[in-house]
Parts: structure tokens; sequence; C-alpha cells
């Protein structure tokens, strides 16, 4: 269970690293 | 590496298959980009200021926020409605949060059950709606960084144009933003229902996604 705990994880880093740089960019670029 | 493999293809392949497709959309409209900019006889920019622009998060934000109220809508409304003969409904009559007993929660909870199913109150209550929560908060927060990049994008293009600057709320009424946010939800909202419904009376063979190729029609919550 130990790989899919890393891609679980890993999953939740693209999403949440995506979502939280999106919304930097949209925030500071007007 | 065996292992890593046999136990997660199906999250590996999709994550190469996003990666790729992410690539090619970069590249694409970056291209796509500069010959506008051309166009407008604005000058051109590089690769990786593309990557961290308004107009790329924008296009990627935009689809990602469908894509997960898509789930995050199948996850919830399965919960009440129903669809007769369907691998992705429950039965007829099992409409609800079913029993504690069903749920193998609280008392009901087995040795090999999570921690927080056999917990009570707030803990146990999260954990019953994780799924969900966990859905609809990467949509709702995509949803926002598509507001955000999207409202970005029109100031810049209302400022070249010398029209007036639109606060955030202003972008949030506008036509723009939501053709971009709706011509997503319809086409999610028709494949969903869609594949609902054609799982009633097609197959493929091997698929979980699919009732067993031999299992009758009429029947409901069965997968293969």
């Amino acid at each position: 269970m130990g790989s899919v705990r890393a891609i679980f994880v890993l999953y939740l880093l693209i999403i949440v690293g995506g979502i939280t740089f999106y919304c930097a960019v949209g925030l500071t670029h007007h | 590496m065996r292992a890593l493999w046999r136990d997660n293809s199906l999250a590996l392949v999709f994550l190469t298959f996003f990666v790729a497709a992410l690539v090619g959309q970069a590249i694409a409209g970056w291209h796509e980009y500069n010959n506008e900019a051309l166009v407008h006889h604005k000058a051109s920019i590089e690769f990786g200021r593309y990557l961290v622009s308004s107009s790329f998060g924008n296009a990627v934000m935009e689809n990602w926020q469908s894509e997960y109220l898509q789930f995050t809508l199948y996850i919830l409304l399965t919960v009440w409605f129903i669809q007769r003969g369907s691998p992705e409904s429950k039965e007829p009559g099992k409409s609800g949060t079913e029993s504690d007993l069903d749920q193998r929660v609280g008392e009901h909870a087995r040795a090999d059950s999570p921690r927080w199913a056999r917990l009570r109150g707030v803990r146990l209550w999260i954990y019953s709606n994780s799924l969900l929560l966990a859905m609809g908060a990467i949509w709702l927060g995509s949803w926002f960084a598509q507001s955000v990049t999207g409202w970005s994008d029109y100031s810049a293009d209302r400022l070249a144009h010398g029209e007036p600057r639109v606060d955030y709320v202003g972008y949030l009424g506008s036509a723009q933003f939501w053709e971009s946010t709706l011509q997503n939800w319809q086409s999610e909202f028709l494949a969903v229902g869609s594949m609902a419904v054609l799982a009633v009376y097609l197959r493929q063979r091997g698929s979980p996604e699919s009732k067993p190729v031999g299992a009758p029609h009429s029947a409901t919550g069965v997968e293969g």
C-alpha cells in the first residue's frame, strides 16, 4: 500500500499545486 | 518498480496522458497566443512566460473545474437518484445515505475498517463525506482560479483596446465568464447522463464500469 499512498499524495499535490499557482497568477497579474 | 506498476497502472497511465496532453496544450496555446499577438501588432512572448500567463492558466482551470463538478455531482446525486438497470446506480428503493450497518460505521465497523469509520460525531461525518468534500473543494478552487485568471486576461484585453477596467464582481457577471463556464458544464452533464443510460443496455467485457456481458438489462448496480 506504500506506493498507492505515494500516488494518492502525488495526485493531490498536482491538483492543489495547480490551483494554488493559477489563483496566484490571476490575482497578481492585473 | 514492478509492484509500483502492478498496483497503480491505472493512475500512472492517466498521469502520463495528463502530462502529455497538458504539454501539447501548452505548446499549441503558446503558438496561438503569439499568432494573435502578431495580428494585433504586439510583441510575442517566450514559452516560459506563456506557462505562467493568465491566458494559459485560464484555459487549464476552465476544464479542471468542469471535470471536478461532474464527479462532485455524480458522487452526490447517486446517493439519492436512481437509474434502473445502470451499473452506476444503486437499486431502486436503496436511495439515501443507508444504515450504519450497511455502511459499516460506528459499532458496525470491522477490524480492517478505516480508523475514522469507527468513531462518532464530527470526525465520522467528515470521513463519511470526505470524497465529496475533496472533489467539491477541488471544483470550487479550480472554478475560482478560472475566474481570477479570466478576470486578469479580460482586464488586459480591455486595457489594450482602451476600454475601462472591470472589477472582479463585474467579471463574474460577464458573458465571457459564463460562456466559458457553461460550455464545459453542458458537455459534462450530457456525458455523465449518457454513461449512466448507455450502460443499461450496452457492455464492455472486462470493465468494472460495465455490467458483466451476460447480466440482464434490468440488473441495477451490478459491476463486472
